[in-house]
């Protein structure tokens, strides 16, 4: 059986439950709170400058 | 000029120069949503070749050295050729024998922290990659992918739709807030905010059905 997002990735007009709909953006945000977690990390804010400092060392194209 | 966040163009825009000037502002989208999953690609990268704890410092270089490579563009993702996910662990394997190879000191580092190597993990038995990019993610891996790609979604429709209406559905929705408290709060009828999660709702399911994204979700 597939589950919400399963049907929504499949077909956006697929009609879902109550409880599938619930479920689906119940999944989306704890996605998002994920993602944004570890945006806001120590770990992701070193990367980002470690990026920036390579980055700007490119030889110009 | 606002950009759709699909997978593909977000990793698109990671090549566009202005007057030769990197779009810094791509990497960094870029990065803020896919940390989670490269995090794991790498780490998965590290522990085939027998590390089971990569030291942070080691990681973050290596996670670096890989957003990197897909801003030089030097190995573009083509997405007729397979998933970006796959793609991005062949890379991932790169970088990590890159590392390994680079340095020895870094391998010198993880064995003094009392981390087991096999007979064979050493940087030159590194240069022979084996794995196929095809191989099974396991299950950390797999919910990574999944929370960037939901996330890079919700950023796409964040893009396509005003912000009042997005913050709406964002409380009705994903906070939970009942639509007559979000209507009392933005001092908007009703309706207004039905109206508002309903055309935020579809726009999601609508573009979570194209192909890029869905070939992406799947396994």
């Amino acid at each position: 059986m597939k589950t919400a997002w399963e049907k929504i990735f499949t077909a956006h007009d697929a009609p879902l439950s109550a409880e599938e709909d619930q479920k689906a953006f119940r999944e989306l945000a704890e996605a998002s709170d994920r993602v944004e977690k570890l945006q806001s990390s120590p770990q992701h804010r070193r990367i980002r400058d470690l990026i920036a400092r390579k980055i700007r060392e490119l030889p110009e194209k | 000029m606002s950009f759709p966040n699909t997978p593909v163009t977000l990793l698109a825009r990671l090549e566009e120069r202005e007057n030769g000037v990197p779009n810094q502002q791509a990497w960094e989208s870029f990065f803020d949503l896919y940390h989670g999953a490269i995090r794991m690609t790498v780490k998965g990268a590290f522990l085939e070749c027998g590390w089971h704890t990569t030291p942070e410092d080691v990681l973050e270089d290596t996670i670096s050295d890989v957003v990197v490579s897909f801003y030089k563009g030097g190995q573009s993702f083509d997405p007729e050729k397979g998933k970006f996910r796959n793609y991005l662990r062949q890379l991932a394997r790169w970088r990590v024998r890159d590392q390994l190879a680079k340095s020895l000191a870094t391998a010198e580092k993880v064995l003094k922290q009392g981390i087991s190597l096999p007979d064979d993990d050493h940087p030159s038995a590194l240069t022979s990659n084996t794995a196929s990019p095809d191989e099974v993610l396991n299950g950390r891996d797999i919910q990574e992918y999944r929370d960037t790609l939901l996330a890079t979604l919700l950023e796409d429709v964040r893009q396509r739709v005003g912000p009042q209406t997005f913050a709406i559905f964002e409380l009705c929705k994903l906070q939970g807030q009942t639509p007559d408290e979000v209507a009392a709060f933005f001092k908007v009828k009703r309706n207004a905010v039905d109206n508002a999660v309903y055309r935020v709702t579809r726009k999601l399911k609508e573009l979570a059905a194209q192909p890029e994204y869905r070939k992406e979700y799947f396994e």
